[in-house]
C-alpha cells in the first residue's frame, strides 16, 4: 500500500473518531441534564422555560435534534457560548492556536534537552553522569509545573527582570510558561531515551557494529538514535496531547496566559456547556491528527513500517 | 603454551573472563591458551554455554561491564599487545585485526540501515575507501558471498532477506573489513540443514580464496572434520584439549573428548547413542579439581582436588591436554 492510500485512509478513519465522539458528546450531554434548568435561574416561570426549550430546539424528537447537532459541528457551529454570549468557535480559535504555539514550544524545547540528556545517561549506565540525569528527570516529573513556573517568575521575571512575569503579546511571554511545561516531557522523555538507548547499546547489532570497527559515537548517532526514534515520537506525541487536554491550564494560570487550557478551567466553572463540548471535540480532532502524524513519522525511522 | 617454529599470528594465553552475577562468579572462560598460525583453521568446539563465544568476545575486548569483566590473560595479535591498547586503539584492532561473524544473524543487523550501508561501513572503516568506490566494494563483497544481483540487494533492509541470506551479509561484513584473523561463531547453527550445507560451501570456498585465518567456533563436530586444521575443545569455560582433527577420531586423549566422538561413531553407525552420562556442568557450582570429574569414568582422587595442568602429549607441541590421566592410543 502507497503512502497516499495510506494516509488517505486513516484520515477517513479520523473523520468517523470524530463523528463517534460528536455523538457521544451529544449523549452523554442529554444524560447529564436539562440545560433549560442549568441556564435559567430557579424561580423562572414555566413560559420562560417553554420558550428556551423551543429556541434551543429540545421539543424536537431525539433523532432530529442529533441530526440539527451534528450539521451544525460540521459547518463548525458550535452554538453560543452561555458564559461569553457569542459563537463558541469564536471563543476557542481566540484561545486554541497560542497555546498550541505555547506547547510546541514546550515540546521542541523538552526533545532538545532530553535526547543528549537521555544519551549521557545511556553512555554509561550507572554513572555520576547517569545519577545526576535520573535525580534531574525524576525531578521534572515530580515537581508541579505550575510551581516551577512560579519559581522561574521569581527567578527571571521578578528579580533578573529578563522577562516579563506575565500576559501575552510576544515571544518573550511564551518562554517562561513553555519551560515550566517543558520539564515533565522532558522528564519522561530522557527516562524513555535512556532506557532504549541503553537497549540499543546492548543488542547484538552494536556488537557487530563494534566488531567491524564502529566508534561508540558512530553507533550512539548513525545507528542507535535512528532505533528509538518510534519510542520517543510516540511520547512526545502523546505528551503534546495530553498538555492541550488540559494539562497547560495551572501554568497558563500562573503567567496570566489566556490559552486554551486555562479556557477549559474556565468554562468548566461557568458550566458552559456548548463551549466545552466545542472544546472536547477540538482536542479529539488534534489527538487525531497527532496520531496521524506520528504515525506517518514512524515509517521514515523504522523500515519494517510499510503502509 | 604452544610452541610452533612458526610465530602465531594471534596467541591467546591464560584468559580469564567472568560474569559477576548477584548469585555469584561465573567463570565462563578460565584458563584458556590457544593460538593461530597464518593461514590455519582452528576448530572451537564445546557444548552450549561452554564459553565459546565469550572466548571470542574476550578477544575483541566486547564484554560488556557490567555484568562481564576480563580477569586475566593477554592477547597477541601479530606482535600487539591487545589488553593493553587503550579503548581508542581498539578499532585498529576490530575489523581489520580480527573480523567477527556473530552466532545470530537474524539480529545481529542493524534493523534501520540498508545491507548495503553496513557492508560499506566496514569498508570506509577497514579498507579507507570513500563514496562510490566504498559503494562499489561493498556491492562487490555482496557478490562474493553469492548474493543474486547485488546492485538491487544493496538498497534492501535486514528484514527483506532470509536468515541464510543475513547470514551471508554477516560473512560479507567481516570479509569487508579485510581482517587478519576471521572468527565464525557458529555461522550456521540457527539455519536449517540445507541452507547450513550453502553457508559451509562458502565459507570453505573463500578460505581457499581469500587465504585468512580462520578461527571456526562451533557445537557440530561434524562441520569441524570439513572446515578445520586443529580443533580445541572447552568444556566449562575450559580449554581440555587442542589437538590435529585427523587425530580427534583417531586418537583423543581427554575422557571428555573420547565420549564425544564414541557417541558421534555410534550415531554413525547407527548405533545407539552413548552421550556422556550425567548433568552438564552448572557454572555456578562448578565441581572441584576437574570440572569434568562427575562424569568421567577415568576420575581418581587427585582428580576431584587438583586443577590438570595442560600436558603437551607428544612432546612435540601440537597436542595438548588437561586431564591427570590422558589417554594413549598404544596403552
Ligand atoms: N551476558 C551474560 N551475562 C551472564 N552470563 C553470561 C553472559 N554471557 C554469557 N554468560 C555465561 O557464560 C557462559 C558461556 O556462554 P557462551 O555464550 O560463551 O557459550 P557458548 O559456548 O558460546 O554456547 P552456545 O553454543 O550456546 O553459543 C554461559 O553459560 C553463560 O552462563
Ligand atoms: S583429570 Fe581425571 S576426572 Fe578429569 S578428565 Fe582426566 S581422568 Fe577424568
Ligand atoms: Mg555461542
Amino acid at each position: 500500500m502507497g503512502m497516499g492510500k495510506y494516509i488517505a485512509q486513516r484520515l477517513l478513519f479520523t473523520l468517523f473518531v470524530v463523528l463517534g465522539i460528536s455523538i457521544l458528546i451529544f449523549f452523554i450531554t442529554h444524560i447529564v441534564g436539562n440545560p433549560v434548568d442549568i441556564m435559567l435561574p430557579l424561580q423562572a416561570t414555566d413560559v420562560e422555560r417553554e420558550a428556551l426549550t423551543k429556541a434551543l430546539g429540545l421539543d424536537k424528537p431525539m433523532m432530529e435534534q442529533l441530526w440539527i447537532f451534528l450539521r451544525d459541528f460540521s459547518r463548525g457551529d458550535f452554538g453560543i457560548s452561555w458564559w461569553q454570549n457569542r459563537p463558541c468557535m469564536e471563543v476557542i480559535m481566540d484561545r486554541l492556536p497560542i497555546s498550541m504555539w505555547l506547547i510546541l514550544l514546550a515540546s521542541m524545547i523538552s526533545v532538545v534537552c532530553a535526547i543528549p540528556l537521555g544519551i549521557l545517561a545511556a553512555y554509561r549506565p550507572g554513572s555520576i553522569l547517569d545519577r545526576v540525569v535520573t535525580i534531574f528527570s525524576t525531578a521534572g516529573i515530580c515537581f508541579p509545573p505550575f510551581w516551577i513556573g512560579l519559581m522561574l517568575m521569581l527567578i527571571f521575571a521578578v528579580k533578573l527582570g529578563w522577562l516579563p512575569t506575565s500576559g501575552m503579546g510576544t515571544w518573550k511571554h511564551l518562554v517562561l510558561p513553555a519551560v515550566s511545561i517543558s520539564f515533565r516531557p522532558m522528564g519522561h522523555l530522557a527516562q524513555i531515551v535512556r532506557f532504549e538507548m541503553i537497549q540499543q547499546l546492548n543488542a547484538l547489532y552494536a556488537v557487530t557494529a563494534r566488531a567491524k570497527g564502529v566508534t561508540e559515537m558512530t553507533l550512539l548517532f548513525k545507528h542507535a538514535l535512528k532505533n528509538i526514534m518510534t519510542a520517543s515520537l510516540t511520547m512526545i506525541g502523546n505528551d503534546y496531547c495530553k498538555q492541550l487536554g488540559g494539562l497547560s491550564a495551572a501554568v497558563e494560570v500562573v503567567f496570566g496566559f489566556a490559552g486554551f487550557g486555562h479556557l477549559i478551567s474556565e468554562t468548566i466553572e461557568n458550566m458552559d456547556f456548548p463551549l466545552l463540548q466545542a472544546e472536547v471535540f477540538f482536542v479529539a480532532i488534534i489527538v487525531c491528527l497527532i496520531n496521524l502524524l506520528t504515525d506517518i513519522l514512524y515509517a521514515a525511522f523504522d523500515p519494517r513500517i510499510r503502509y | 603454551m604452544e610452541e610452533t617454529k612458526q610465530k602465531p599470528i594471534l596467541s591467546v594465553k591464560n584468559l580469564g573472563t567472568s560474569f559477576f552475577l548477584r548469585e555469584g562468579e561465573v567463570k565462563a572462560v578460565d584458563d584458556v591458551s590457544f593460538s593461530l598460525n597464518k593461514g590455519e583453521c582452528l576448530a572451537l568446539v564445546g557444548e552450549s554455554g561452554s564459553g565459546k563465544t565469550v572466548t571470542a568476545l574476550s578477544i575483541l575486548r566486547l564484554i560488556v561491564w557490567p555484568p562481564g569483566k576480563i580477569v586475566s590473560g593477554e592477547v597477541n595479535l601479530d606482535g600487539v599487545d591487545v589488553f593493553s591498547l587503550p579503548m581508542k586503539e581498539m578499532r585498529n584492532v576490530r575489523g581489520k585485526g580480527i573480523a567477527m561473524i556473530l552466532q545470530e544473524p537474524m539480529s545481529s543487523l542493524n534493523p534501520s540501515q540498508t545491507i548495503g550501508r553496513q557492508i560499506q561501513e566496514a569498508v570506509e572503516i577497514n579498507q579507507g575507501l570513500k563514496g562510490e568506490a566504498a559503494k562499489k566494494a561493498a556491492i562487490d563483497m555482496l557478490g562474493v558471498v553469492r548474493i543474486p544481483s547485488p546492485e538491487k540487494r544493496y538498497y534492501n533492509y535486514p528484514h527483506e532477506l532470509s536468515g541464510g541470506m543475513k547470514q551471508r551479509i554477516m560473512i560479507a561484513i567481516a570479509l569487508a573489513c579485510r581482517p587478519k584473523v576471521l572468527i565464525a561463531d557458529e555461522p550456521t547453527c540457527s539455519l536449517d540443514v540445507t541452507i547450513q550445507a550453502q553457508i559451509l560451501r562458502l565459507m570453505q570456498q573463500l578460505r581457499k580464496e581469500i587465504e585468512t585465518t580462520i578461527l571456526f567456533i562451533t557445537s557440530d563436530l561434524g562441520i569441524v572434520a570439513e572446515m578445520a586444521d586443529r580443533v580445541a575443545m572447552m568444556y566449562a569455560g575450559q580449554l581440555i584439549e587442542i589437538l590435529d582433527v585427523y587425530k580427534l577420531w583417531d586418537a583423543p586423549a581427554h575422557p571428555y573428548t573420547k565420549g564425544i566422538m564414541g557417541s558421534i561413531m555410534a550415531m554413525k553407525e547407527g548405533g545407539r547413542l552413548s552421550i556422556i552420562e550425567g548433568d552438564p556442568p552448572n557454572l555456578l557450582h562448578l565441581p572441584s579439581g576437574c570440572h569434568f570429574h562427575p562424569r568421567c569414568q577415568y576420575c581418581q582422587d587427585i582428580c576431584k582436588t587438583q586443577v590438570p595442568a595442560y600436558t603437551d602429549l607428544d612432546g612435540d607441541g601440537k597436542h595438548w591436554v588437561r586431564c591427570h590421566f590422558p589417554l594413549r592410543k598404544d596403552k
